[in-house]
């Protein structure tokens, strides 16, 4: 995926609650080759409505964005639920599949399932293997 | 409130797994980034 992202012209980087110790257990496990970020005092989860006080003393709701070199969010997709979806959806837009207009903000569900199916049926996406 | 899709992204500034402080500004300079929030390790 990571791959995949890099030849779509960007760069990958994760944000979690976990302590920089924990997330670079997190990385070595997963042996991923992009940053995570490590909000422990959950100020920007907080800042970015992205906290869910709920579960766990308090961990980030899932989301993806892409950010331009602006700084201005160019997608947005908010999960509910933990999914593929948001990154399928992602690898999609950045490759132009979504139309200049699509700037729309996603919240995953069945429809962003189906339509990421669809793209992958149609283009035969295929994200090389981590 | 979550940055809709035009709006600034809000920066910040957050150490890396490795200690290394990253901000948000830094991140984007040279290319777009896909940041993801996930909900962390158990």
């Amino acid at each position: 995926m990571h791959e995949a992202i890099r030849a779509a012209g960007a760069d990958v980087a994760a944000l979690s609650v976990d302590s920089p110790e924990r997330s670079q257990a997190v990385r070595d496990q997963l042996r991923l080759p992009f940053p995570i970020l490590s909000d422990a005092a959950r100020r920007v989860v907080r800042a970015w409505d992205l906290y869910n006080a709920k579960e766990q003393g308090g961990i980030a709701i899932p989301a993806v964005f892409v950010i331009g070199t602006d700084r201005r969010v160019r997608y947005c997709s908010v999960d509910r639920t933990a999914t593929r979806v948001a990154t399928d959806g992602v690898l999609g837009f950045l490759r132009g599949d979504a139309a200049p207009a699509a700037r729309t903000r996603v919240r995953a569900g069945p429809r962003e399932f189906a339509r990421a199916i669809g793209n992958m049926i149609r283009r035969g996406v295929k994200t090389p293997e981590e | 409130m979550t940055p809709d899709v035009g709006a600034l992204a809000p920066d910040f500034a957050l150490p890396d797994s490795t200690g290394a402080t990253h901000t948000l500004a830094s991140l984007v300079a040279a290319r777009p980034l896909v940041l993801i929030f996930f909900r962390g390790h158990w």
